[in-house]
């Protein structure tokens, strides 16, 4: 049998209407976009909008803050009104009434009793509380909080750490003041990050009593986190050294955790490594890492501890 | 082609036509992904969002509860509005209160009404966009001369006119769009919408859709003119005009934006004796 010209352009013309058919087949699928959204921080960002401005620790009326509950929840630790596993959170409310006009020192002490929450009012530029002089405009009071000086209705509630990803939304909420309210914002910002990541998986382990894993890129890490442990009380925190790194800490009250040294695990790894994992185990009796299965907690141990183990990938 | 024998022939064309395949293929995958007309007009697409919260008008609403002005408590001047009138429950001056206060919240818009049943004794919203000569009421909308991908448009759209505002006016890149029926723009005013309250008018579409339209003959999604609520492409509108008008535009006011889902309502009842009125709050 010899190469046929026309066997040739007949097996292509037959083909022709099967190719046709794939390619539209290729259209109808391709064409068909399935898009899920689950949004999780977003949908996480409402709710808590939903929890905070219920809270009687921190309202007066469902959406009304009271100046003085907000006053001592600045001095209380983190996320103890709201807490979610997976992000981390800081809440800013500001009222959107501007600077507070004055006269004199004295017409400023319940400004400055309101929004700095001072117990003991010293009236003056040298004091912690002030009717600021202005050459143009209006006289308006100010107070001291954590040293700097304030002029303005707004608290700040939670931590804003080095964040993977972060969402922020406002709500128009009030600020009781005497019979009324003055209009205010209320801003959240959720977001993830190594700290809530690790955190999370910490808690994961201790209450469901399995392993959980989270994986990272060294590029994730808050830059000089060394440690990972327990600040005492209530919190865990990232350390730098001997102390926390700025605004790395979450509640995470009753959990036994050790310490996970991050530096020594990337320094005992490999110089390459950018991936890593670290997994969280629970369990019920004192182990080193990789823990073996005696020591991990079953479904009818009670857990004593989490040991976080960190290595490359 | 000495030497090659059927078989040969026989694979090499199998390899040919799957390799000319897979780069029609690829080609195809690629306009899908990359070519606008592609991504904005897939036939079959179905999303879903988990997450669609409104809460502003809520929120609102809540805070408004807890407001005072003058001597008396929002909702008490509210519920004596209701139950005799602006004037004779001295509330003449809360719109103007109430309207510097939802200001300070720098919310895109929101409409604020005291109703005994469908009759409004009160209403006041956001001018943000607005313009016109009624200050307490702007008759118009703040529509940009120019946008993309569409180009420099022409006119306020079908079923508006242009008006020249001396009290609150737009900025020198905006024209003052009311809603007018009578309006003349040279196509005939079709009603459309669920209740008929939209018009079909030009729209807005980028300047490449003729030619989608020429080359894959079905049409292109139009979209309103600015700071109209777009009610989509409805039969009745495809057909009027030949076929330019096949926007489905309603004047943007606060029941449009609850009917088309753009907007949440928050509705407060107001009772007292035999009297029953509402506190509606619309906010986004």
């Amino acid at each position: 049998m010899k190469f046929d010209i026309m066997a040739i352009v007949m097996f292509l013309l037959r083909m022709g209407p099967a190719i046709f058919f794939v390619l539209f087949m290729t259209l109808l699928f391709f064409s068909f976009k399935v898009d899920i959204r689950e949004n999780s921080m977003e949908r996480f960002v409402f709710e808590l909008s939903d929890t905070v401005t219920s809270d009687t620790n921190l309202v007066a009326d469902k959406s009304v803050f009271t100046p003085g509950k907000l006053s001592a929840a600045e001095q209380v630790e983190a996320e103890q009104y709201a807490q979610n596993c997976d992000f981390g959170y800081q809440l800013d409310i500001e009222a959107k009434s501007g600077p507070t006009v004055c006269n004199a020192d004295g017409e400023c002490a319940g400004f400055c009793g309101s929004v700095c929450g001072l117990s003991t009012i010293d009236l003056g530029i040298t004091g912690n509380c002030n009717c600021n002089l202005e050459i143009i405009g209006n006289d308006f009071c100010e107070c001291k909080k954590n040293g700097e000086w304030q002029d303005n209705y707004k608290w700040r509630l939670g931590y804003m750490p080095s964040s993977i990803a972060e969402t922020n939304s406002k709500f128009p909420v009030g600020i009781e003041m005497g019979d009324t309210a003055l209009p205010a914002t209320m801003s959240i910002t959720a977001y993830d990050s190594f700290l809530t990541r690790i955190s999370c998986a910490t808690a994961k382990a201790f209450y469901t009593k399995e392993k959980f894993a989270v994986r990272f890129a060294t590029n994730q890490l808050p830059g000089g986190a060394t440690t990972f442990k327990r600040a005492g009380g209530t919190h865990v925190c990232l350390y730098s050294g001997s102390d926390p790194v700025e605004g790395e800490c979450r509640y995470l009250p009753g959990i036994n955790v050790g310490d996970l040294n991050i530096l020594g695990s990337l320094l005992g790894g490999s110089i390459d490594s950018t991936k890593w994992e670290i997994t969280a185990y629970p369990l019920k009796a004192s182990a080193t890492c990789p823990p073996g299965a005696s020591a991990i907690a079953g479904r009818d141990d009670a857990v004593s501890s989490v040991l976080l183990c960190m290595e490359a990938l | 082609m000495k030497g090659m024998n059927v078989s040969d022939t026989f694979w090499t064309l199998i390899l040919a036509v799957f390799i000319s395949v897979m780069i029609i293929l690829g080609i195809f995958i690629w306009l899908q992904i990359h070519l606008p007309f592609f991504s904005t007009a897939d036939p079959v697409s179905y999303s879903i969002e988990f997450v669609h919260v409104v809460n502003k008008p809520f929120m609102v609403t809540e805070v408004l509860a807890h407001v005072r002005f003058d001597d008396r408590s929002v909702l008490e001047q509210s519920i004596e509005t209701a139950v005799t009138s602006p004037e004779n429950a001295s509330t003449t001056s809360l719109p103007r209160y109430l309207s510097d206060y939802l200001n300070a919240y720098d919310l895109r818009e929101y409409q604020v009404s005291i109703k005994n049943g469908n009759n409004a004794l009160m209403s006041f919203g956001s001018t943000k966009a607005k313009c016109g000569d009624n200050l307490d009421n702007p008759e118009g909308w703040c529509v940009s001369r120019f946008s993309f991908p569409s180009g420099v448009t022409s006119s306020c759209g079908t079923g508006r006119a242009q008006i020249n505002p001396t009290q609150l006016t737009c900025d020198v890149t905006q024209r003052c769009c009311k809603e007018d029926r009578t309006a003349s723009t040279g196509n005939t005013i079709v009603s459309c919408g669920p209740s008929g309250q939209g018009v079909c008018s030009e729209g807005e579409r980028p300047f490449y859709s003729w030619a989608y339209e020429k080359i894959w003959g079905t049409t292109w999604k139009y979209t309103c003119e600015e700071n109209r609520v777009d009610l989509g492409n409805p039969p009745e509108c495809k057909a009027a005009n030949g076929g330019n008008t096949r926007a489905c535009c309603a004047p943007q006011t606060a029941e449009n934006e609850v009917d088309a889902g753009l907007a949440v309502k928050s509705v407060v009842p107001l009772q007292y004796k035999q009297t029953t009125a509402t506190l509606e709050v619309t906010a986004r």
